[in-house]
C-alpha cells in the first residue's frame, strides 16, 4: 500500500546513472571559455543574487528553501581531486542525488548528528561570479569563488575553493541542476567537514 | 647486495630498564591514558610499532608503470615508494642524504631520478647517488654506499597490497597476515580475474591519538548511540527495503555480523563499480564525522580507557583453531588483543635497520 512510486528522487537513485555520468563529466569539461561568457550585467546580476541567496540560506540553515533551488533531479558533487575528474572512476568527498540530499538533511535534524552538535556557524562570500553559456539554450554555468568561515568547537577554520553550478530554466527563473564544490584541500585529510558546503 | 645499517641502539630509550610499566599501563580490563597522551610512548610507537611490524604502504595499482612513484609515511618517516627502472618495488626514505631536505615534494608522479632541489644532489630511483654538483670539492669518494639513499629493507606484497617494515626478523607478510588473507581473498574474489584500482580515497584527519581509531575500528558497541542519526535516516521508511545499517535495528548482539561476499560476473562490474563508489562516500559523510567528533572530546577527555565490555562472560569469546577470535559485534574483544599486540610490541627488543644500495 505504501510502495514508493516509481521515479520519485526523493526515494530512488533512478537517475544516477550511465547517462547521467557522461552528461555530467561533458558539462564539467571545457566549459569556461570567454567565448561563451555571458557579458550582459543585468543577467548576470541574476545570477550573482541566485548564488548569493543560496549561501544565505545554507548559513542560516533554511535547508527546505536551499533545496527548492534545485531540480528534482540534482547533483550535489565534491570532487576529491582538482579539476573535476570522474566520478564513475574517482571516489567524491561528497556525492549526493536529491535522495541522498534529504538523507543529509534529514541527518542533521535528528538532534544526534554528533559532528553538528552543536551546530557550526557559518559565513559564506561569494565572488567572481562569473556565467556561461552552453550548447542547450535552456541551461547555464555558472563559475564562484567561495570563503566558508566556519566556527566550531571553539575555532574557526577556513574552506575556500570555487563551485560550478549548472542551472536549468524553470519557469520564470532558474534551478540547479548540478553544484560542483571544489575544495582546495580536496584531496587532503579532512577534519570534519559535516556541513553542506 | 646490499649494505645494512642499524638504527641507533632500537627500541632507543627502552633498552635494559623499561622506561614504563607496561603491564601497568595496560591492564586486561583497560588501558592508562598515559599511552594516548604521552609523547615519549608515542615516539617509541613510531619506531616499535610503525617499523618493527608489517605497515600497509600502498597499492601496486598506484604506481603500475616503470619507475612511477607515490609519497607515503611510514609512521613520521616520509618515503617515496617507487617502481625502479628494472620494476622493483621499493620504499625510499625521501629524504636528502646531504642536509636530510625533503627530496621529492610530490604526492604522485613518474621519474628516473630525484634530484635535490637544494643543492642538487642527484639521485636514481634505486636510492643511488648518481652524481653532486662539482664533486672535485669533496675530497673522500661520494661513491660511497652511505651517500645513497636510506631505504625500508623489506618491501613485499600481498595480492598487489604493498608492505614495509624496518624488522629484520619479521615474520614473511603472508605469515604474518595469517588468517586474515582469508578474509582479504574473500573480498578481492568477489570480481574473479578483475583487477582492483585505488580510486582515490575519503581521507580524514582528526585532533587526537592515532590509535583512537583503532579502538573504533571493529567496535559494534558505539554504533547504536554515536551513529543514531544515520540509523534514523536509513530507517525512515523503515520496512520499504532494508539498508545495510538496518543491522544495528535489533539487539546486534543476537545475530552473526560475519558477511560473505559473493563474486560478481564481468558484465556487472562496470556499474558495480560506480554504485559501490557511491555507497562508499555514505558512512564517511553520515558516520564517520560523527566519529571524529567523539574521538576528539575523549582525547579532551581522556582517563582510563575500559575495554572489558564481555570480559569474565562464560562462553562469549572464542578462539578458533586458525587462531581467529570470534566475539558478540558490541565486545571489546578486539581492543583488548590490539592492547595485547601493542603492549607485545612496545616491549620486543627488535633488530631495525634500513638499507641502502650498495
Amino acid at each position: 500500500v505504501n510502495a514508493p512510486k516509481p521515479l520519485d528522487p526523493s526515494r530512488s537513485s533512478y537517475y544516477v546513472n550511465d547517462t547521467l555520468y557522461r552528461e555530467l563529466i561533458a558539462d564539467f569539461s571545457d566549459w569556461q571559455n570567454d567565448a561563451q561568457a555571458v557579458t550582459d550585467a543585468a543577467i548576470r546580476d541574476e545570477f550573482r543574487r541566485l548564488v548569493e541567496r543560496e549561501a544565505r540560506l545554507l548559513d542560516q540553515f533554511r535547508y527546505d528553501d536551499w533545496l527548492a533551488m534545485y531540480a528534482a533531479e540534482c547533483v550535489y558533487w565534491v570532487p576529491s581531486t582538482p579539476h573535476s575528474g570522474d566520478p564513475r572512476r574517482e571516489i567524491a568527498v561528497m556525492f549526493d542525488d536529491r535522495r541522498r540530499l534529504e538523507d543529509r538533511i534529514y541527518r542533521l535534524r535528528t538532534g544526534f548528528a554528533w559532528s553538528q552538535a552543536p551546530q557550526s556557524r557559518t559565513i559564506r562570500l561569494i565572488t567572481n561570479v562569473e556565467a556561461f553559456a552552453t550548447a542547450r539554450d535552456d541551461s547555464r554555468m555558472l563559475r564562484s569563488n567561495f570563503l566558508i568561515s566556519e566556527f566550531w568547537d571553539k575555532e574557526t577554520r577556513m574552506l575556500t575553493g570555487w563551485a560550478g553550478h549548472r542551472v536549468v530554466r524553470s519557469g520564470g527563473g532558474w534551478k540547479i541542476a548540478v553544484k560542483q564544490v571544489n575544495l582546495l584541500e580536496c584531496d587532503q585529510a579532512i577534519r570534519n567537514l559535516s556541513i553542506i558546503l | 647486495m646490499t649494505s645494512r645499517q642499524k638504527i641507533g641502539e632500537p627500541p632507543i630509550r627502552l633498552g635494559g630498564t623499561a622506561l614504563y610499566d607496561w603491564d601497568y599501563l595496560v591492564q586486561e580490563d583497560r588501558a592508562h591514558r598515559l599511552i594516548y597522551t604521552d609523547r615519549e610512548i608515542f615516539e617509541a610507537e613510531m619506531t616499535q610499532i610503525f617499523g618493527g611490524t608489517w605497515t600497509y604502504l600502498a597499492h601496486e595499482s598506484e604506481i603500475t608503470k616503470v619507475n612511477d612513484f607515490i609519497t607515503r609515511r611510514l609512521g613520521l618517516r616520509p618515503l617515496i615508494i617507487v617502481r625502479d627502472a628494472e620494476g622493483k618495488i621499493r620504499a625510499l626514505y625521501n629524504r636528502c642524504t646531504h642536509r636530510g631536505t625533503t627530496l621529492c615534494r610530490f604526492d604522485k608522479g613518474n621519474s628516473k631520478s630525484f634530484q635535490c632541489p637544494y643543492h642538487g644532489w642527484n639521485f636514481l630511483n634505486t636510492g643511488r647517488l648518481r652524481g653532486v654538483p662539482w664533486p672535485d670539492g669533496y675530497a673522500g669518494d661520494m661513491r660511497d654506499p652511505k651517500y645513497n639513499l636510506a631505504q625500508l629493507p623489506r618491501v613485499e606484497s600481498y595480492r598487489g597490497f604493498i608492505f614495509g617494515t624496518l624488522n629484520l626478523e619479521a615474520l614473511p607478510l603472508t605469515e604474518h597476515l595469517g588468517a586474515i588473507a582469508t578474509v582479504i581473498d574473500e573480498w578481492l574474489d568477489r570480481n574473479p580475474g578483475g583487477k582492483v584500482v585505488v580510486c582515490e580515497a575519503n581521507r580524514f584527519r582528526f585532533k587526537a591519538n592515532w590509535k583512537l581509531a583503532y579502538d573504533n575500528s571493529c567496535d559494534g558497541y558505539h554504533v547504536a548511540y554515536s551513529h543514531r542519526s544515520l540509523l534514523e535516516t536509513e530507517n525512515r521508511f523503515a520496512g520499504e527495503n532494508a539498508k545495510g545499517m538496518a543491522y544495528y535495528r535489533n539487539s546486534p548482539d543476537t545475530q552473526p555480523m560475519y558477511m560473505r561476499y559473493n563474486s560478481i560476473g564481468a558484465d556487472g562490474v562496470r556499474d558495480i563499480n560506480a554504485l559501490r563508489m557511491r555507497t562508499q562516500e555514505g558512512f564517511p559523510n553520515f558516520g564517520e564525522v560523527d566519529d571524529i567528533a567523539n574521538f576528539e572530546q575523549i582525547q579532551r577527555g581522556l582517563m582510563a580507557v575500559y575495554m572489558h565490555r564481555g570480559l569474565g562472560i562464560p562462553d562469549r569469546i572464542k578462539t578458533h583453531d586458525d587462531g581467529t577470535i570470534t566475539a558478540p559485534a558490541t565486545d571489546e574483544a578486539f581492543m583488548r588483543e590490539h592492547f595485547k599486540e601493542w603492549k607485545r610490541l612496545m616491549q620486543t627488543r627488535t633488530n631495525l635497520a634500513i638499507r641502502r644500495e650498495p
